[in-house]
């Protein structure tokens, strides 16, 4: 097979398999690349691998993911209609039989997202990005902090009215940020535990994070789904543009200042250390939530897939070969890029499997609202959970398993007691803050895990 | 969009939207929640504690693996492992103005060869001691390991008291 056929055929593998992780809730590329890097490693016994297959299937996968991911996010994390007015755009547009929209919308902010790297980003990343890695390297330790600060502090009391003293409404209106506090305090715990002293085998250790990771975040939400005992609404087909139109009142400022801000959250994300996805959404929400939702979902889209996409081609970026995020940590550790030609082959991978993607994205939708409405909602997460804790255990195995467990307490903290979900994030912001600020070890010390 | 009815959201006295609160904010009614999702928190909480309590004391009973250098492999990229051999050059050390900050070499099992290294404040202390790390010494070092692409392994030490040295034959003296 020529080398540009074996670019092809494998990108468009690796986002067909991004597409059957999507008909699923709580299911992660990076879980499935630990378990491909494992098969791997089976197959040619620690051999080298051939980048020409390699290569563009894991940027598929990675495209496919960032892109196709939208669909069980929206579709399949009903909230509880209690969370009906708190919870984002997407669940609120499902709720209201509009999730096909909402998927689009979050889609066309992936495209543009795409668009934006190959165009600007690939060209000029080479002369650009190494030197901004030499003037933001020695400053992104208190870059961090900031970062944590704001998301600690932008947490806003929900409570404040109950009791007919002062101290008592001040002690219902903490109650929401102590959990919050709370949950990034022993999320903070767990990630120096797994860092300095991790209970996983050795074996284990290249997905060290991932069981706190798959209890932090997917748990909670399949056992949500689970006991909230939601259903969905049945869904309107697609009648309203997810692109701007000339009788646009706003002539699609809206998705302007989505793509804008999407782009600059996630393109913050991938090129810092620590800060994940997550966060890049949160900024990027911070910056269009006022505006409207069909901004913050084009702004989510955006951001999501400048984050895990940008992250992952920064890897092969001449001059800059740095790694950021799962895909190319994984990576990282059983190749190394050439030059410019594997550069230009990462980019090629990316622009097919977007295309590949955002062709899938509207068939996809249907099929998965299909179905839910075949399977059931709650035997869809059922089904989720069990492949989910099966993933664990065959990467991990069972002290993987105790990890997930703990993490899955702290991380419904913050979904049961009223709280953000992103203060889970202190597994990896607490400690790294602390490691890249000089005094890591020393709390590790101080902890007795040093 | 559909106008949400009164549900479970609502405060059943006065109607009026109250989230996931236990009380209403607004008339004090109290509104349960679902008991499934208040099992859920205690569930969590229990969770948190005992798992968290376990970890911590799992972790800090826990030995690094002994592992030969020979068996490493790429999955055991970033895994905190013990390796114990003999520094087969002589190690190479970095100063900025009198304080080591940076030192590095090479440990050899028998199974194969290991680039150790450690920096700042960890470079320092292991400087200082009196048997430090020296050619032909054997030497027994805990770490993390980073496993690049191009095969090339190095073990990062976290702490000074995770390297010992013995000293030569020869330095031992008499018995």
């Amino acid at each position: 097979m020529s080398a540009a056929l074996s670019v092809l055929a494998f990108s468009v593998l690796g986002a067909g398999v991004s597409a059957v992780l999507a008909c699923l809730p709580g299911l992660h590329v990076y879980n499935v690349m630990g378990l491909a890097v494992l098969a791997v490693h089976a197959v040619t016994g620690g051999a080298a691998i051939a980048p020409a297959a390699a290569v563009p299937f894991a940027t598929g996968l990675i495209v496919g993911y960032a892109m196709l991911s939208a669909i069980p996010s929206i579709l399949l994390a009903a909230p509880d209609e209690s969370a009906l007015f708190m919870v984002m755009p997407g669940q609120k547009y499902l709720m209201a039989g509009r999730g096909l929209e909402a998927v689009m919308l979050t889609g066309t902010g992936g495209l543009a997202g795409l668009a934006l790297l190959l165009a600007v980003v690939g060209p000029a990343g080479p002369y650009v990005l190494p030197t901004v890695r030499r003037v933001a390297g020695p400053h992104q330790h208190w870059i961090l902090w900031c970062v944590i600060c704001f998301m600690l502090q932008s947490e806003w009391p929900k409570g404040g009215r109950r009791g007919r003293h002062g101290w008592a409404r001040l002690g219902d209106a903490w109650r929401s940020l102590a959990w919050g506090l709370a949950t990034f305090l022993l999320s903070g715990l767990l990630g120096f535990i797994l860092l300095y002293r991790s209970p996983l085998g050795v074996d284990a250790a290249f997905q060290n994070l991932m069981p706190a990771f798959v209890g932090l975040f997917t748990l909670p939400w399949l056992l949500l789904n689970l006991a909230a005992g939601v259903d969905v609404p049945p869904q309107a087909p697609l009648t309203r543009a997810v692109v701007p139109s000339p009788a646009d009142p706003d002539h699609g400022a809206w998705l302007l200042k989505g793509v804008t801000a999407g782009a600059l959250g996630g393109g913050f994300a991938a090129f810092f250390p620590v800060v994940t996805g997550g966060v890049g959404g949160f900024l990027a929400g911070h910056a269009t939530a006022m505006n409207s939702d069909r901004a913050f979902l084009v702004s989510q889209g955006t951001s999501k897939l400048v984050y895990y996409v940008g992250g992952f081609l920064f890897f092969f970026v001449p001059g800059l070969r740095m790694v950021r995020g799962g895909g190319a940590a994984m990576l990282s550790g059983m190749y190394v890029p050439a030059a410019e030609a594997d550069a230009f082959m990462a980019l090629a991978a990316a622009a097919f499997a977007g295309a590949v993607s955002i062709l899938l994205l509207q068939p996809l939708t249907a099929l998965v609202l299909d179905l839910i409405r075949r399977v059931g909602y709650r035997r869809l997460s059922l089904a989720a959970l069990g492949l989910v804790l099966l993933l664990v255990v065959a990467i991990t195995g069972l002290p993987g398993l105790l990890v997930t467990l703990t993490a899955t307490g702290i991380g419904l903290l913050p979904v049961l007691c009223g709280s953000r979900r992103l203060n889970a994030l202190g597994v990896v912001l607490l400690p790294l803050a602390c490691m890249m600020s000089g005094f890591g070890p020393a709390v590790a010390r101080v902890l007795g895990l040093l | 969009m559909n106008t949400p009815t009164v549900t479970a959201a609502h405060c059943p006295v006065c109607q009026r939207y109250i989230g996931p609160a236990g009380e209403c904010p607004y008339c004090g009614e109290n509104a349960e929640r679902p008991p499934a999702l208040r099992l859920l928190r205690i569930a969590a909480l229990l969770l948190t504690a005992a798992g968290l309590l376990f970890l911590y004391l799992m972790a800090r009973a826990a030995e690094a693996p002994a592992t030969a250098i020979g068996s490493i492999t790429p999955r055991m990229n970033y895994g905190i492992v013990r390796v114990a051999g003999t520094i087969v050059r002589r190690p190479y050390v970095s100063r900025r103005g009198d304080r080591v900050d940076y030192l590095s070499f090479l440990l050899d099992d028998g199974t194969g060869a290991l680039r150790v290294q450690a920096s700042d404040e960890v470079a320092a202390a292991i400087a200082a001691r009196p048997v430090g790390p020296a050619r032909n010494r054997r030497a027994e070092v805990t770490g993390k390991l980073r496993i690049t692409g191009d095969g090339q392994c190095k073990l990062r030490i976290l702490s000074a008291n995770h390297l010992v040295c013995e000293p030569r034959a020869a330095e031992r003296g008499p018995s």
